[in-house]
């Protein structure tokens, strides 16, 4: 079945089963693999996205119940070869380990300091909430954010 | 310890952080190889029995199919996935199929499909009738059947039998830990590909490259240099891809389709069909004097390893060798019995056994103290080791053991005599606090062979390639071995090439990245390595300038002669000069055996925060002190404690794979296995007691394991001090808190009515 | 090749057009994040999907004729962030913040909840404490409303026909006297199903001392949520008081009893429930805890 998809502002004319869900597309079909599986229930966030401007699930999404809306991947987020700030803040906290829930992480701060760009400490801890990180029991993850803030 | 260090101590950033937040890393699961097929594996959905009649037709008929392998079509041969090493004795009871399946999650058949969707829908078609057989969950009734108590280990020091019959003061408390899942956000996953010669290669998110190919090797009968085995990005591990479980399943598939084969897991078969913490039952009988002074212990640990034997044996020792090198206890005896069961299968978990016995030696500990009416951090201080103390079963030499310090140290930044003094605030809401040590070691000197071979050659630009069959599981271990060879070399880290193992390329490590022998085992051989290249170099600097050895300075990426500064030559023009010269290479190959095996430590403080109601347990505060000996890079060994405290929180408070008596489990998917989210996890502090190790390079000792081992106890002893409580069993959760408040309430009325 | 049918309706039109073809198969989506766990774990490979989401009319929060209406459209997050919802319906934007996790609000939707059905669901306790009833139109384009009460027949059960769906859920605005909360226990603090939760409307008399009505709902107790009588019984022509919460926790440990007797988590959730009844006390009547207090003494 036909479909109109527009990611990282690039608009696709994709022919998709719609079984499949956004994340399937995102991955196999326009090969944007930043976006990960890791529970495929929506609970571990490692496959956040973000959609008309805030984080989603990209597991638990149709790929057709994203027609018509604007998708942005973590591959969005360098702009001209530069680094993101937030990306960058990821980099100087030393945020990242195996870095598998780092870019549903940097989804999710993303589309919160899009809408926030002041949020408290107890905002960013909520806006990750359904970001789960096994190696950096977040610490350094809400520290960066905080960063971005400062700056 | 050397001063002045430039690279050493520093917080350099992870070598592929940039990568990894643009998410262009790619892990084995977004690997796509020409002509590459989808497999999906069939679990048993029962847990235990043998299958009568498996039809595949249906499956096979899918357009998309390749084709479906089940025990009929596969090798029959036995091995164990443990078998790090091609000498290891082990037992094997492991197949890539089975027809007598023996938990829900063991192996029965995998479908070959042109994409996963359809191997998905295959898999679902395959019709099997299984003859149940008895199912045993428990490990308490597993030690008394023939067929599922399997092993016994003892070790003992001196005669505690003896001295506890006739002691005075006697404690004895019983401590279950359970199954958990490692939880790396990585799920399982492998990809493999046959070659035109026959051979076979593996991409894989592994410990062990060369287990790997061990493995593969033996169940597909090929010769080792038939198997590569390539070390893909790690996402996430924590001994749970230390096993091989997928590796030789897909090579196997790869071989027998000859074309590419992907194999991942969803969140419910990593869970099920891998590996998990060892569960373990303990009891423990401690005698002590009035004031607190350890006389002799007495302890049994009945570890259940689940449906397979895997690592029963080698974790059940693990975990028996720490209870001797803690306290000071001359009489001690330590059993082991190890059964199966019909539950997901054991295996490596960060920590090894170290958080199990942690949890029964560390919260026994409180209980004496309590009894004794004594501080329970007071009570740790008069039995704690002290620095070279000897090992009293004759293990490796404890080193620089400052764990001592680590208590009196963290006693003060947590304020602790104050706040666990501090009167219980009776309302809803009950704060308490809570502490716990716990010791690990450093690689497998004195147990197992410990070596690793790395060459390391200066290039012609001045910068370095370390080869070397390293596993960087996401920790930093890349840039740690790259900040020790640069501050040997006085390189700048980002001139150097240290690419992870792959079998074809590097050299050999016995090991890999296991047993927290990474940073002192491999870092040693990347230090002395490096001093070897170093030593060569500067011998033929002397030579061209015609000085001694001791007038060559190497700083910064340039060379020079002492006192002759303005001539200086870069290192990589005096490595042309060499090279003309000399017609020789600076580069060294050397193979370095672990000298020692010293002691870690970590002392944790708590403070939780008990909802009395509702019985959830907030953790709020924690001070991890840790004897490192050096932090190699600081930035790492934090976040190494920081993560380490939320798998811990969870051993602690909510994961648990739980069967029940038909092996049915619970917690099988993140909905329902809940590990510590941001909301729940409290801010970590981390304390470091940097007074160095001889053996370490730079003075470091591992941390990666001991970070997790005396958080769960710790948090377990503040929730049951608050409360006055004693709930042993992990996880303590609401359910088993509010079971306690009430039979505490029921026995204060009864203690009433009989006044 | 088994493939799905996806109809994605722009407006109402086209939804009654689509639904005139709904059969067993069909499955009709608002935010979906329940769909494709469904599908999986069902093994449902053929089928259509109706997709409601684009039908941008039926995303909506207004007040009228004294009532609030939602569109069924709406997300959580939409819920928790309307001042009009925070003022008049606080257990319903209570409920909202606690479901799922910061993406799922962000899509979850207020109708897809009703008609999913779950027993644990946040917000359909809250939706009947507020006495809410649903609009639903079929496939001849006629519409009814029903009460959300009357909707859900059971786990996973409503009362739609296959042709039917949900489009508006309103509420009567609460006249003076008013207060409603919401509360939840979980396997932890956040991002967990509940284990048990509570919606509870109150209307107190003039002097703002006495109960005049309540309406308590409990969730996750059963196949679905349920008014609770010995609860409601326990408050109403009560004045607030210390003993009041006595009686009220009792009253919820006893509706526990009831509703779960002999079941094994029976033991925990008779006791829990406790935190439970602290917690929306203390919501509903917090501000008057003066007066509380100065009953104690």
């Amino acid at each position: 079945m036909a479909l109109e998809l527009n990611v990282n502002g690039v608009d696709y004319h994709l022919e998709v089963n719609p079984r499949l869900r956004l994340l399937d597309v995102l991955r196999d079909h326009l090969g944007l693999t930043g976006t990960k599986e890791g529970c495929g229930e929506g609970e571990c966030g490692a496959c956040t996205i973000i959609m008309d401007g805030v984080a989603i699930n990209s597991c638990l999404l149709l790929a057709h119940q994203a027609r018509g809306k604007k998708i942005l991947t973590v591959e969005s987020l360098a702009q001209d070869g530069e680094l993101d700030r937030l990306q960058k803040a990821f980099i100087d906290n030393g945020a990242v380990q195996c870095g598998y829930c780092t870019p549903g992480m940097l989804m999710s701060c993303k589309a919160l300091l899009m809408r926030n760009p002041n949020p408290s400490e107890e905002e960013i801890r909520i806006a990750i909430e359904g970001n789960l990180c096994r190696c950096t029991g977040y610490t350094k993850i809400i520290r960066a954010v905080k960063d971005v803030v400062k700056k | 310890m050397k001063d002045n260090l430039k690279y050493v101590g520093k917080d350099i950033p992870m070598h592929d952080i940039s990568e990894k937040v643009a998410g262009k890393i790619k892990y084995a699961g977004d690997m796509q190889l020409p002509g590459m097929l989808y497999a999906k594996l069939v679990l048993s959905d029962i847990a235990h029995g043998r299958i009568i009649k498996i039809d595949t037709s249906k499956a096979e008929a899918l357009a998309g199919v390749v084709k479906v392998f089940t025990y009929k079509n596969s090798p029959d041969t036995r091995y164990n996935s443990h078998k790090w090493y091609v000498g290891l004795e082990v037992l094997e009871d492991e197949k890539l199929f089975t027809e007598h399946v023996r938990f829900i999650g063991d192996r029965v058949a995998a479908v070959i499909a042109k994409d996963r969707y359809t191997a998905e829908r295959a898999a679902e078609l395959i019709e099997i009738e299984y003859e149940p057989l008895p199912v045993i969950t428990n490990p308490e009734e597993a030690i008394k059947d023939k067929g599922y108590s399997i092993s016994r280990k003892e070790i003992k020091s001196g005669n505690p039998e003896d001295i506890i019959n006739r002691a005075a003061l006697v404690f004895e408390d019983r401590v279950e830990t359970p199954k958990v899942h490692h939880a790396a956000m990585e799920t399982h996953v492998c990809v493999a590909a046959p070659g035109p010669g026959g051979e076979i290669t593996i991409w894989t998110p592994c410990q062990v490259v060369f287990q790997v190919r061990l493995i593969a090797a033996e169940v597909l009968s090929m010769p080792l240099n038939k198997v590569r085995v390539i070390k893909t990005t790690m996402g996430g591990s924590f001994g749970g891809k230390g096993q091989p479980v997928l590796e030789p399943v897909c090579a196997f598939l790869a071989r027998e389709v000859d074309a590419p084969v992907k194999l991942q897991l969803d969140r419910t078969e990593s869970i099920l069909a891998t590996r998990t913490r060892t569960a373990t039952i303990g009891t423990i009988k401690t005698a002590v004097d009035q004031e607190g002074n350890i006389l002799a212990r007495d302890i049994h640990m009945l570890v259940d390893t689940g449906a397979y034997f895997t690592n029963g044996d080698a974790v059940s020792m693990a975990m028996g060798k720490k209870a001797f090198r803690l306290y000071r206890i001359k009489d001690q005896k330590y059993v082991a019995d190890v059964v199966y069961t019909n539950t997901p299968v054991g295996g490596a978990c960060r920590g090894y056994g170290s958080p199990q016995i942690h949890a029964l030696s560390e919260i026994h500990m409180d209980n004496i103290a309590r009894a004794l009416k004594m501080d329970p951090a007071e009570l740790r201080l008069k039995n704690l080791v002290q620095p070279y103390d000897l090992d009293p079963i004759g293990g490796p030499a404890l080193g620089n053991a400052r764990v001592i310090d680590c208590v009196t140290k963290g006693m003060e930044a947590f304020r602790w005599k104050e706040r666990w003094q501090k009167p219980q605030n009776p309302g809803r809401y009950v704060r308490g606090v809570g502490m716990a040590c716990a010791t690990h070691g450093n690689g497998y000197h004195g147990g197992y062979q410990d070596f690793i071979t790395m060459s390391l050659r200066m290039t012609e630009d001045g910068g370095a390639y370390l080869n070397a069959g390293i596993h960087d599981l996401g920790c930093g271990t890349v840039t740690t071995m790259k900040q020790i060879v640069a501050e040997v070399l006085d390189i700048d880290v980002d001139k150097i090439l240290a690419p992870e193992a792959d079998t074809l390329v590097s050299p050999f490590d016995i090991a890999g990245t296991q047993a927290s022998r990474v940073t002192f085992v491999c870092g040693g051989c990347a230090m002395k390595v490096s001093e070897m290249v170093k030593e060569k170099f500067i011998h033929y600097a002397s030579k061209i300038w015609a000085c001694k050895p001791e007038d060559i300075k190497m700083e910064n990426g340039t060379v020079y002669k002492d006192r002759e500064k303005d001539q200086k030559l870069t290192y990589g023009e005096m490595i042309i000069l060499i090279q003309k010269k000399f017609q020789d290479d600076i580069s060294e190959t050397y193979t370095y055996t672990s000298p020692a095996n010293p002691a870690v430590y970590a002392v944790n403080f708590a403070e939780v925060e008990i909802d009395t109601y509702t019985g959830l347990v907030r953790v709020t505060d924690v001070l991890a002190v840790h004897d490192i000996g050096k932090a190699i890079n600081p930035g790492f060994v934090e976040g190494q404690i920081q993560g380490a405290i939320q798998m811990g929180i969870g051993l602690a408070l909510t994961e648990e794979i739980k069967a029940d008596r038909n092996g049915n489990i619970s917690g099988d998917r993140f909905s329902k296995y809940h590990v510590i989210n941001a909301p729940d996890m409290p801010d970590v502090k981390v304390l470091l007691v940097e007074e160095g190790d001889e053996h370490g390079p730079f003075g470091a000792k591992s941390v990666g394991e001991i970070s997790t081992c005396a958080i769960a106890p710790a948090i377990v002893n503040a929730i049951n001090a608050a409360l006055d409580i004693n709930v042993t069993s992990l996880p303590v959760t609401p359910e088993k808190i509010l079971k306690a408040l009430k039979n505490k309430r029921e026995r204060q009325q009864t203690e009433t009515i009989l006044v | 090749m088994e493939e799905m049918l996806f109809k994605a309706p722009n407006d109402i039109e086209e939804l009654v057009t689509a639904l005139k073809d709904a059969d067993a198969n069909t499955y009709l989506i608002s935010g979906g994040t329940d769909l494709i766990i469904k599908l999986r774990k069902n093994r449902i490979y053929s089928g259509t999907i109706i997709d409601m989401k684009g039908i941008r009319s039926l995303e909506y929060i207004r007040e009228e004729s004294e009532h609030i209406k939602l569109g069924a459209n709406t997300t959580f997050t939409q819920i928790i962030n309307s001042p009009v919802l925070q003022q008049h319906a606080a257990c319903l934007a209570q409920a909202a913040g606690q479901i799922g996790s910061t993406q799922i609000r962000n899509v979850a939707t207020v109708g897809g909840n009703i008609g999913n059905a779950f027993a644990g669901a946040d917000c359909i306790p809250a939706l009947m404490a507020m006495d809410a009833q649903v609009k639903v139109i079929c496939s001849k384009g006629e519409t009814y409303v029903k009460n959300v009460a009357d909707i859900i027949l059971g786990s996973g059960k409503n009362s739609l026909r296959k042709d039917e769906a949900i489009i508006e859920i309103q509420f009567p605005i609460q006249g003076a006297g008013g207060r409603t909360a919401f509360g939840k226990i979980g396997s932890r603090s956040r991002v967990t199903i509940a284990k048990i939760n509570i919606a509870a409307f109150v209307r107190l008399d003039g002097s703002k001392k006495r109960i005049e009505e309540a309406r308590i709902f409990l969730g996750a107790l059963g196949p679905r949520a349920f008014r609770s009588e010995i609860v409601e019984e326990a408050m109403v022509g009560r004045t607030i008081s210390p003993e009041l919460f006595n009686s009220f926790a009792a009253a919820l440990t006893a509706q526990v009893d009831a509703a779960i007797a002999g079941r094994s988590s029976q033991e925990y959730k008779r006791e829990a429930i406790r935190g439970l009844a602290d917690e929306v006390f203390c919501k509903l009547f917090g501000d008057l805890s003066q007066e509380v207090k100065q009953d104690e003494r």
